[in-house]
């Protein structure tokens, strides 16, 4: 049933970064990417319950150098408890007591469609990202960086007034090495309300853009990475087959009025989102 | 109704005309895709765009919802500038179990995570927050599987009486046949040509093929055999990789000139169109490339590219209705014949 052993990398009484070697070989991935996570359903010993998790990355060692994902044979997840997120049969409180050494179930396949594959490389990027989401953003910075794509990019990872990234060593080292990265943390119970401000404060004055975010924003140059809370995001309600209901609030009814469209599997755009806690 | 006389002959003649000439664009519908509804509407739009061909489930109702659309277009032809007015050839496609065109996916409840992975990526809105997939608009194209982190699609085969449903689409107005035998067995696939073959004697046969399962040596061997029983009126649509289209690029498109290039460098007297992630480059790139055609089916790049405006309360009046056959129109107008 279990075919990858964990590795517990750092923890805080809220947030976890587990490492998880197959037994499989491992494939290669984009960042962005998403894979499934499982452990024994404690009413069925026999079942997994399991669950996606977006595949994280530390991005850079101790001393700043970009980690090859090619050279090892982990795949890292970042786990947030997240108040009021569903949580099939309590798998998360089973991932915070996991161990290193212990067994668990990785799922094979690491697929998703919110990744950096059609955008240009040129683009700056903004990526904005809950708790959790961060996992895909720092995967996605990565691989920003490892391309050597010629743009700036910024991270901004939102989460409550308590909470800090776990993050925060690898933050520092990546921002050492690449000045045109940019990781900001917006902790506050406002943090989307706030990160809105920035935004409509961004561009409305391009000087503005750049000390916040060290780039000016524009639709033609930069492209938006829009992952976790669904209401950070904003994204249109599905009602049926090609009926959708608009967000009262999120980011992304910022963006449009900006001039940004949401990208999607057919069409072309310069905002990727993903919904999920 | 069979299709006789001297109006099907002049029809049939001159598609062979229009494929040799290499212009053949064919709108797919989606094999699938069992709405009368969007059938219409798509109908309605590729024919005043100048589509030559649409592809339908085999289905009366489809074909007759089709039929609607092409009638309604050509009464507003003269207001679209489309100056001589072909009515598009209707083909009705029918497949073997296996083939990816003709199956149902369907969520497996045991394994589904509930990441919603799948709904996004779905290009018929198939698939509902409720997480169970609607069957008449699934087109079995695939895309939740492999959006799916944890092996949870499954498919399961649409059996229909197939004599009894073609005769129905041919009395309705399908002047085309095409089969999905994308599966490793000759035998049972040209039990079901010959079926085919036998029910459309006066008009042209379409074969769909893809090399997922066939080496070429035995795709070549499939199409002889094939041959045989539609000598001068047989189609081959070489699809690239089934219904991956949906990216305007070449890349997306380059295995649907690739399959055509095998099937071309067989010498078989066929016409070839190209499918499996077309795309308005598709016929650009098979130009480039130097591989033959006869023209090019295209399915979610087209649907898409019109979907907003199908979509618009407002449809099919003007303001919904004339976008979309611009958007169309451009479209139709890359299949162009080799020079």
């Amino acid at each position: 049933m279990y075919n990858a052993t964990a590795e517990l990398v750092r923890e805080a009484s809220n947030a976890r970064i587990i490492r998880v070697r197959p037994d499989w070989p491992k494939r290669r991935r984009l960042g962005g990417q998403y894979g499934s996570l499982g452990l024994a359903s404690a009413a069925d010993p026999a079942k997994l319950v399991k669950r996606a998790y977006s595949v994280s990355s530390p991005m850079v060692d101790a001393s700043g150098a970009l980690i090859d994902d090619d050279e090892v044979d982990w795949l890292e997840f970042y786990f947030n408890r997240v108040a009021g997120a569903p949580d099939r049969e309590g798998l998360t409180p089973k991932l915070f007591a996991l161990k290193s050494g212990d067994r668990i179930f990785c799922g094979e396949k690491i697929t998703g469609h919110c990744t950096l594959e059609r955008v240009p490389r040129e683009r700056d990027l903004l990526l904005v990202s809950t708790t959790t989401g961060e996992a895909a953003a720092n995967a996605i910075l990565a691989q920003h960086l490892a391309e050597g794509r010629p743009g700036m990019a910024c991270s901004l990872v939102l989460g409550d007034a308590a909470w800090e990234s776990l993050y925060r060593p690898e933050h520092a080292a990546l921002q050492k090495a690449f000045p045109r990265a940019r990781v900001v943390e917006v902790s506050a119970d406002d943090a989307v309300t706030r990160t809105e401000a920035m935004l409509k404060a961004a561009f409305a004055d391009a000087e503005t853009s750049r000390r916040s975010f060290g780039f000016a924003l524009a639709p033609t140059k930069t492209h938006f990475f829009l992952i976790g809370d669904p209401a950070m995001i904003g994204a249109p309600r599905k009602l049926g087959a090609w009926t959708y209901e608009d967000a009262a609030g999120g980011l992304l009814p910022v963006l449009a009025k900006a001039g940004f469209t949401p990208a999607t599997r057919f069409k072309e755009g310069d905002i990727d989102h993903e919904s999920y806690w | 109704m069979k299709a006789t006389g001297k109006t099907a002959v002049s029809r049939l003649e001159a598609q062979r005309k229009i494929l040799k000439a290499g212009h053949f664009f064919k709108l797919i519908c989606g094999a699938g895709n069992e709405d009368p509804d969007e059938v219409y509407k798509l109908s309605l739009v590729y024919t005043l765009a100048g589509a030559l061909g649409i592809d339908l489930a085999a289905r009366a109702d489809v074909v007759t919802a089709a039929k609607r659309g092409v009638a309604d277009a050509k009464k507003l032809a003269p207001a679209y500038g489309l100056k001589e007015f072909i009515a598009p050839y209707l083909t009705v496609s029918v497949g073997m179990a296996g083939d990816p065109h003709v199956r149902k996916a369907r969520i497996l409840d045991d394994n589904c995570t509930e990441c919603n992975a799948c709904i996004p990526v779905c290009p018929t809105e198939a698939i509902p927050k409720s997480l169970t997939i609607i069957e008449s608009r699934c087109i079995g194209c695939g895309a939740c599987g492999v959006a799916c982190q944890d092996d949870a699609i499954g498919y399961s085969h649409k059996t229909i009486a197939m004599e009894k449903v073609l005769k129905e689409c041919i009395a309705a107005g399908a002047e085309n046949i095409e089969l999905h035998c994308a599966v490793p067995d000759h035998e049972q696939s040209l039990k079901e040509w010959k079926l085919v073959a036998g029910l459309l004697p006066d008009g042209f046969l379409s074969v769909c093929v893809d090399r997922g399962y066939l080496s070429n040596h035995e795709l070549k061997k499939r199409l002889e055999l094939m041959l045989e029983h539609a000598r001068g009126r047989m189609i081959v649509q070489a699809d690239g990789i089934p219904m991956s289209g949906g990216k305007d690029d070449f890349n997306t498109t380059l295995q649907a000139v690739a399959t055509a290039d095998i099937v071309a460098k067989m010498k078989l007297p066929v016409h070839l169109l190209l499918s499996g992630g077309t795309n308005s480059k598709t016929v650009e790139l098979s130009k480039a490339c130097g591989v033959p055609y006869a023209g090019a089916s295209l399915g979610t790049y087209a649907r898409h590219l019109v979907y907003e405006h199908l979509n618009d309360p407002a449809f099919p009046d003007e303001k919904a209705l004339r976008p979309a056959v611009e958007k169309a129109r451009r479209l139709v107008e890359t299949c162009r014949p080799m020079e």
